[in-house]
């Protein structure tokens, strides 16, 4: 447990710095074009993490992620534009809504069925809601899509532009999902989670069930994903359906995979590399889904545990160089110096 | 009464399409322990070959080409990518997402997603005093022939009993000399013949987009769950109980919901049944 602690309060450390930098970065010094480059990249980083939450640690595929982080900005901004709502509530009860439609379709999905019976029955329920939304254009105005108009025109604090503004609110949305990720990962809650992913009668041996454990790890990742849509539809200024849809999703586990399932920093890489540098390079959307699949085979047939795999070797490899390389004396002293050693991979990240 | 005999009848070609895409699903599925995604694409290629050869060689000659195409598709992935991650599920559902991924966005930019017609026979049977088109009947005729021949393969024939065998039960199924791997393949060939057969179909009844893959496959998926995922004759019932409920569904209720028809289906099946109606009983160890 104290190892844990550890690293818990390591990574800590590291993803507030992180996130605190980025954020000063896109206030202060970020020029203007590329302000929604990186508030697209926070967005999907989240996103990214609470999705890797589900599939690494339960090897359960919501197939239907994104919907629900559409739900979470239809609910919001359809609470605050023709409800006339006040901000906070609105964000509430859209997260509520979200976490009861997980827990809805959670339960009995995990329930006695095996993974894939999970990533089909969110798939279907990814597309009921789009059918939902498509279906009720008094609210939604359908495949239309919504102009969100939430604080346009309104003299926001700082000074700064509507983008800014709401990057720093994204950075802490990421913030608490980052937090919420190694809190999940270095914990007790973590350590069940992976009894449960290895083998489910000796979870139940030990004394929990596991079907609250699958189905609350659901209900809390949807409602993470539905805060992120709460922030990320003013900052777009414009939601429509397709930001549901289950590419959407499949783009997110991509990023995933080839990230490196299972870290804290994986979706970071495989964002900040298969989305944003496309996009900064001005890739195509067409090319750029093309390209994250293409790499997506590759590195499942090739190298299954991701970029994140790769970094850890090239580490590995690189400490038992320097040990070799002393004399035989020194071997424990360097073997400690190398347990203290802060994990290599947030340079990797950043 | 007529109306609702046509009505079931209308359902009964839906089933039959979604019995032919779920069967592949199932077989690979069960053999391989992959859930395939990319095999909807497989309907889509099938369903363009058909429409897109079809004026210039005839009908039955591009169908024929597109069953092969497919085949040879299926075996291609099969060998080049699925072959490395046989029994890893996680592994193997992200590459069918990621071939599924290439696949749906070439055939998007390269054939936008305009409906296309395909090679359709025009006019209508009078049948209990209703107007049928005859393409539904015809589509309903060639696969209602299918579906013992393929009740047979499984039954009869090596490919089928060696499917059925890895997927009741790998390790015995090893010690008899089959290889989870080698009949793999068959599995994967024969789920791409079945879809290719599955999108000229289609073709045939109406107009089709690169995205016709990809709904066939949510109601595959749908029949899948509700008949047993892994279970060839579960997938047949479920196709069977998918496709009238839509259909009654549409015309009695309301017809802008046709896809929430299967959603609630599975949601009820999850609750009473939760291996699906003739998948394994097992409990998981």
């Amino acid at each position: 447990m104290r190892s844990l602690r550890r690293r818990m309060t390591r990574q800590l450390t590291i993803s507030s710095v992180l996130v605190a930098c980025l954020c000063l970065f896109v206030v202060e010094f970020a020029p203007l074009a590329q302000v929604t480059l990186i508030n697209n990249f926070m967005v999907f980083v989240a996103l990214a993490i609470t999705l890797d939450l589900v599939v690494g640690e339960l090897g359960l595929f919501p197939a239907g992620h994104a919907a629900f982080f559409g739900a979470g900005a239809y609910v919001s901004v359809i609470l605050e534009q023709r409800a006339q709502w006040p901000i906070i509530p609105s964000v509430l009860v859209s997260i509520g809504v979200a976490s009861a439609l997980a827990a809805i379709i959670g339960l009995p999905a995990v329930y006695r069925t095996a993974g894939m019976h999970f990533a089909i029955v969110s798939f279907a329920f990814g597309e009921l809601l789009i059918l939902l939304v498509n279906e009720q254009p008094n609210y939604t105005y359908g495949s239309n899509g919504i102009l969100v108009s939430w604080g346009s025109g309104a003299k926001l604090p700082w000074g700064q532009s509507i983008e800014r503004y709401f990057s720093v609110w994204i950075a802490v949305v990421l913030l608490i999902v980052l937090v919420v990720a190694v809190i999940v990962r270095n914990s007790q809650l973590g350590l069940r989670l992976r009894i449960i992913h290895e083998s489910e009668p000796i979870a139940k041996a030990l004394g929990f069930n596991p079907t609250w454990y699958k189905t609350g790890m659901f209900v809390i990742v949807s409602a993470l994903a539905a805060l992120v849509g709460c922030v990320y539809a003013p900052a777009v200024g414009f939601i429509d359906p397709s930001i549901m849809n289950v590419q959407t999703t499949i783009l997110l586990f991509g990023f995933v995979v080839i990230g490196g399932v299972r870290t804290l920093w994986g979706p970071v890489v495989g964002v900040g590399l298969l989305m944003t540098l496309p996009q900064l390079l001005g890739l195509g959307s067409t090319a750029q889904v093309v390209l994250v699949g293409c790499v997506m085979v590759v590195v499942i047939i090739l190298r299954p545990g991701g970029i994140m795999s790769l970094v850890k070797d090239g580490w590995r490899w690189a400490a038992r160089q320097r040990q070799r390389s002393r004399p035989v004396a020194d071997v424990r002293s360097s073997a400690t110096f190398a347990v203290d050693k802060p994990d290599p991979a947030p340079a990797e990240a950043e | 009464m007529s109306e609702f005999a046509i009505i079931i009848l209308y359902g009964l070609v839906q089933a039959s399409i979604y019995t032919l895409v779920a069967l592949g699903l199932t077989l690979t599925f069960g053999v391989t322990r992959i859930l395939n995604f990319a095999h909807g694409q497989f309907v889509t290629v099938g369903a363009f070959i058909t429409i897109l050869w079809a004026p210039s060689i005839g009908f039955w000659l591009a169908a024929l080409l597109s069953v092969a195409a497919c085949l040879v598709i299926a075996a291609i992935s099969y060998f080049g990518a699925f072959r490395f991650v046989v029994g890893n599920d996680l592994q193997g559902l992200a590459l069918s997402l990621g071939i599924l991924l290439i696949l749906q966005n070439y055939m998007i930019s390269h054939y936008t997603t305009d409906p296309r017609q395909g090679p359709t026979l025009n006019g209508y049977v009078l049948l209990l005093n209703h107007q049928v088109a005859k393409s539904q009947l015809i589509v309903l005729a060639l696969l209602v022939p299918l579906v013992p021949l393929m009740w047979l393969g499984l039954r009869k024939t090596w490919w089928g009993l060696s499917m059925r065998a890895c997927s009741a039960d790998e390790f015995a199924a090893s010690t008899l000399g089959m290889s989870v791997r080698r009949v793999g393949l068959y599995a994967f060939v024969v789920s791409g013949a079945l879809a290719a057969i599955a999108g000229t179909a289609i073709a045939s009844v109406e107009p089709i987009t690169p995205l016709v893959g990809s709904d066939l496959l949510l109601n595959a998926f749908v029949v899948v769950i509700i008949g047993g995922l892994g279970s060839p004759f579960g997938a047949l019932l479920g196709a069977v109980l998918l496709g009238v409920v839509t259909s009654l569904g549409t015309r009695y209720f309301n017809p802008a919901l046709t896809g929430a028809y299967g959603f609630v289906l599975v949601i009820l099946i999850l609750m009473i049944a939760p291996q699906g109606l003739l998948g394994r009983r097992t409990s998981r160890v």
